[in-house]
């Protein structure tokens, strides 16, 4: 279970989390929706040891997030995507999945220096995982292409790829679907339903399409302005009056 | 060099030989990529002899080969790694320093001599790993640094190392029964040990390992999210480049039989850079040659390449590494006038 509690992060002065407190079961799938600015991409930041708590904790699995780095997070199991997608230039899309299952392989300078026996099963199996994850979400055909050469759609998929290359327990998924065309976006939400079906996987979603949100997530939690707003089902977040106001406009409360 | 194979899910074509013919084309393309640069050297080590033997130049390319030696090391560092080095002599000094005293007042081997001389650049370098917390510009500057430190150390410590004066009457290396002497057994020694070198480097780039260089060179904080630990990483990289610097340092002693301070002043972090810097940072393979190139081509300027040269080849080298280039300087300096000329208005 990934746990929240209570906790702040502050920018020179500026809350941009205050006192946040919710948690993810484990295996199920959050959605965490919010007007721009709300502290979502904070929040995941503060979890993934790239922003700094200021009060407060963040647990998964009652092991605290707050102080590590991004790789002892990482090595715990626990992967995300960035609001861009960041793939590294110069390298292909293989290449760059290949690094996101860098925790899956063990060899180091020595065996890689003497291409050791150890060393070629070990290339095999972060090759094959990085394939599988790009086969997931259909990026297959995207292998030998390098990174910079890609549509904003396609390196999105490539990033939410590397994320899943290392078999990750947690995920943290920072609006995948942004930039994507509609056929993009539904392939998107069918391949990671099917994902998320067949791996035993937590998930914390931000997303702004509340279209593909909705197809994936079984609760939502709403922030505004650095605190939660509201939790619930999709139901009951849509005739949530406060949500409303603040996020989601008076037409989608008709739905 | 990031070797992309060429196996992602073939094309079906029709018939089983076309197939056949694919794959044998893709087996001999991806043999040829890996030979080539291993072939170029294996042919230069057989035909530079008979083409220079004798010749001015020849002196040059063996030196060339032993700098190439610690060039190997330094493309990992600053070219995969993406690393500032401009003070890598240090650590060829300390496979000198220890060659010489282990073999002219210790009575050690040359072996031993470079087992030392390898632990003590280890050492070194594990000792100075925090300096890799800095970036760029102040990363050159830091490591600039030491080459200017380890002058200071090397002339002080006079008992040790001979101070100014350096020292002489290095034996030639041995290895077992086998002596290396003259010209041409250092030029093939020298360059042997690069084809080694050249081969095991390689697999290091194309490997986990030099992939989570590549990613904290290009995106730190990505790679991070992924496992990989930046300052582990980078500090493997510092000390794993430091061993074949010392080891051509000793290899330099025995084939100069002379060492002294001025062996590894800046101007020699410089030659081991600059190849590099020139060459890209994708090949280990063209920092070889533009090392070849510098020495050479510092045969037909009259001079070697003198003092003044190589602090001007510096100051150069600081302005492109100054955090906007050259082209920030400039403008940095633009912008400065202009408010002095709005200020006296």
């Amino acid at each position: 279970m990934l746990e929240a509690s209570s906790l702040c992060v502050e920018f020179g002065g500026v809350s941009a989390l205050s006192e946040v407190t919710f948690s993810v079961a484990e295996g199920s799938v959050l959605g965490l929706i919010g007007p721009n600015g709300a502290g979502k991409s904070t929040f995941i930041g503060a979890a993934s040891g790239v922003v700094l708590a200021s009060a407060g904790t963040v647990t998964w699995r009652g092991a605290p997030l707050a102080g590590r780095r991004p790789d002892q997070i990482a090595r715990l199991g626990i992967g995300r995507t960035f609001q861009h997608a960041r793939l590294f230039p110069g390298l292909t899309a293989l290449e760059n999945v290949m690094i996101g299952s860098h925790l899956a392989g063990r060899s180091g300078v020595f065996s890689a220096m003497f291409r050791s026996r150890r060393w070629r099963k070990d290339e095999t199996l972060l090759r094959n995982a990085a394939l599988d994850a790009m086969e997931s979400v259909h990026a297959l055909e995207l292998a030998h292409r390098l990174s910079e050469d890609l549509t904003a759609g396609q390196q999105r998929l490539v990033s939410v790829a590397r994320a899943l290359a290392s078999g990750p327990s947690l995920l943290f998924l920072d609006e995948p679907a942004a930039g994507l065309t509609d056929a993009e976006r539904h392939l998107l939400a069918a391949d990671l339903k099917q994902y998320f079906a067949t791996h035993e996987v937590t998930v914390l979603l931000v997303e702004h399409n509340l279209g593909f949100l909705m197809s994936l997530v079984s609760d939502i939690v709403v922030f505004d302005r650095g605190t939660v707003l509201a939790e619930g089902t999709p139901a009951e977040i849509r005739s949530n009056r406060a949500v409303i106001d603040a996020y989601l406009g008076a037409d989608h409360a008709a739905r | 060099m990031m070797l992309t194979h060429s196996d992602a899910p073939a094309a079906r074509t029709s018939g089983a030989s076309s197939t056949e013919t694919a794959i044998g084309t893709a087996r001999v393309e991806r043999l040829v990529a890996w030979g080539w640069q291993p072939a170029a050297i294996v042919v230069w080590i057989f035909v530079a002899t008979p083409l220079f033997g004798g010749s001015n130049v020849y002196p040059l390319l063996v030196l060339a080969g032993i700098y190439g030696i610690a060039v190997v090391g330094v493309s990992l560092l600053a070219g995969l790694g993406g690393q500032m080095t401009l003070g890598h002599a240090v650590f060829m000094a300390m496979g000198a320093y220890a060659s010489a005293l282990a073999t002219t007042k210790w009575g050690l081997s040359p072996l031993a001599g470079m087992a030392l001389g390898i632990a003590a650049a280890l050492t070194l370098a594990l000792v100075t790993s925090p300096i890799l917390r800095l970036r760029g510009w102040y990363l050159a500057m830091a490591t600039a640094a030491f080459s200017f430190l380890l002058q200071q150390v090397l002339v002080n410590l006079r008992d040790l190392t001979g101070g100014n004066n350096g020292i002489f009457g290095i034996p030639p290396l041995s290895v077992g029964g086998f002596e290396v002497t003259g010209e041409k057994s250092y030029f093939i020694f020298s360059w042997a040990a690069v084809l080694v070198l050249f081969l095991l480097g390689r697999n290091i780039a194309r490997s986990r390992f030099g992939r989570s260089l590549t990613a904290i060179h290009k995106d730190t904080d990505a790679a991070a999210t992924v496992g990989i630990n930046p300052a582990r990483a980078k500090a493997v990289l510092w000390l794993v480049a430091a061993v074949p610097a010392a080891f051509a340092g000793s290899v330099f002693a025995h084939y100069s039989a002379f060492i002294a301070p001025t062996d590894f002043a800046f101007a020699t972090s410089l030659l081991l850079f600059l190849p590099v810097l020139v060459g890209g940072e994708r090949s280990i393979f063209a920092g070889l040659v533009m090392v070849t190139v510098f020495m050479t081509t510092s045969a037909y300027v009259t001079q070697t390449l003198t003092t003044e040269l190589m602090e001007a080849i510096a100051v150069i080298v600081i302005c492109l590494l100054s955090p906007h280039g050259l082209a920030g300087l400039a403008s940095t300096a633009l912008s400065r006038l202009r408010a002095i000329g709005r200020r006296d208005a």
